[in-house]
């Protein structure tokens, strides 16, 4: 632990652990993609431009997943590595956007970002490289969190914490999807419970908020050194953990790339284990 | 690194996002809960005898609450209809209703549901002197045909 927060450079050893969770998350996300197979309803982004729906059919689709499936293997197997991560950033584009033009905003914008910021640190490969594709990604997740606190200030001003009661409203929302979904009634029970518990507790709900509010505002930061992004991606797990566990709600595209690239859970734990086997080994 | 080198992205992501001011991915304003007005929606589904039927036991898996959520909302940003606060128009949450509704039995074996009608309820939650309060609509009820 001391040596990953002291020295500054990534190993590929930890690049190897990124690169991992990353295209197998990507894909998950791909595969779950909710598209309107018939036509493209409420046209977004680059299909404000251009008629999607040729591109929107089950069968096309289907297509895009068997390349995704190409190009995560390729960028596991670090294959020609600006080819693929450009074509990794054209297929999200393309189906991120047809998901988002039926009407669902699943905030995948961080792949598809993360995966052009890497073409253009492999296709610059300089000797910087190694830190470059996964600093770059970590700039544009700090962009994120960052985008998501100025949302926040111009949408409700610096007092947004302060709506902490209404917030009960939404975090009922939640565990209500959750019912409904399942049908167990014990998930509409613990949303009450957890709504009437911010209720009773105004002054702590607001505390937690103006915290998140302030970790989001300041996400740059991280972008000091890999110390600050590693420190920085504990401060905003436990922040996710709290608002999954008060709102039932985790929004998977944004935190998953935030742990993987600021925090590397899989990396510590494969460096813990090698310690170990270290120490017990006579 | 340069201070530039380590920056330059989350300027131009952050910059190009604000300038352009809507979702057009990969740029987005991230607005998730960005306020806290007084009321939140949950889509439901029931039979003709008013039990629950669970999106997951009876749908395919990316049939949910959530996206009917979704969908309700762009259904009115799309067409510029005033929404929110349990006041939209009846007028417009029937036409809102009969489209989720195709959209949710799109691609759908119905001949195993094991009910003859399915209706659609938004349900409305508001806070009403610290208390939660909710009522559902009625949005849109179809026949099944077995």
């Amino acid at each position: 632990m001391s040596r990953l927060l002291t020295i500054n450079t990534y190993s590929d050893t930890e690049w190897r652990f990124i690169k991992i969770p990353v295209a197998f998350f990507w894909l998950a996300s791909i595969r779950s993609a909710n598209i309107n197979h018939e036509l493209v309803p409420y046209p977004v982004g680059i299909f404000t431009f251009i008629n999607g729906s040729f591109l929107a059919s089950a069968h096309t689709v289907m297509v895009f997943f068997v390349c995704a499936i190409v190009l995560a293997l390729l960028y596991i197997f670090e294959k020609w590595m600006t080819a693929t991560t450009f074509f990794m950033f054209a297929l999200s584009l393309v189906l991120f956007t047809l998901e988002e033009s039926s009407g669902i905003f699943n905030r995948h914008s961080l792949y598809t970002a993360i995966f052009l910021s890497q073409a253009f640190a492999y296709y610059r490969n300089k000797p910087a490289l190694s830190e470059e594709r996964i600093q770059f990604p970590v700039q544009l997740i700090a962009g994120g969190y960052f985008l998501a606190a100025i949302s926040k200030i111009r949408q409700s001003g610096f007092g947004w914490f302060t709506e902490a009661p209404l917030a009960s409203i939404q975090m009922i929302k939640g565990y209500s999807y959750a019912y409904f979904n399942t049908g167990d009634v014990k998930q509409f029970e613990k949303g009450m419970k957890h709504a009437n518990f911010i209720l009773e507790h105004k002054l702590l709900a607001q505390s937690l908020l103006a915290v998140s509010l302030f970790l989001e505002l300041f996400a740059w930061v991280s972008l000091k050194n890999k110390t600050t992004a590693f420190i920085y991606g504990l401060l905003l797990t436990a922040m996710h953990i709290g608002i999954w566990y008060f709102m039932n709600i985790l929004i998977g595209s944004i935190f998953y790339p935030m742990i993987i690239f600021m925090v590397n859970p899989l990396y510590l734990m494969y460096a813990g284990l090698q310690r170990l086997v270290g120490l017990l080994k006579p | 690194m340069t201070v530039m080198r380590k920056s330059f992205l989350f300027l131009f992501y952050v910059v190009v996002s604000l300038l352009i001011g809507k979702e057009f991915h990969p740029f987005s304003l991230f607005p998730m809960y960005n306020s806290f007005p007084n009321y939140s929606y949950a889509f439901l589904l029931k039979n003709e005898k008013g039990e629950l039927i669970p999106y997951r036991k009876n749908f395919s898996k990316d049939k949910n609450a959530g996206g009917l959520a979704h969908q309700y909302y762009a259904f009115f940003n799309y067409h510029h209809y005033q929404g929110g606060f349990g006041g939209e128009d009846s007028v417009y949450i029937k036409e809102a209703g009969k489209e989720l509704m195709a959209k949710l039995l799109q691609d759908e074996n119905t001949n195993r549901f094991n009910f003859d009608t399915l209706r659609l309820y938004k349900r409305y939650y508001h806070l009403d002197h610290d208390s939660i309060r909710y009522r559902d609509d009625l949005m849109y009820e179809q026949a099944i045909n077995h």
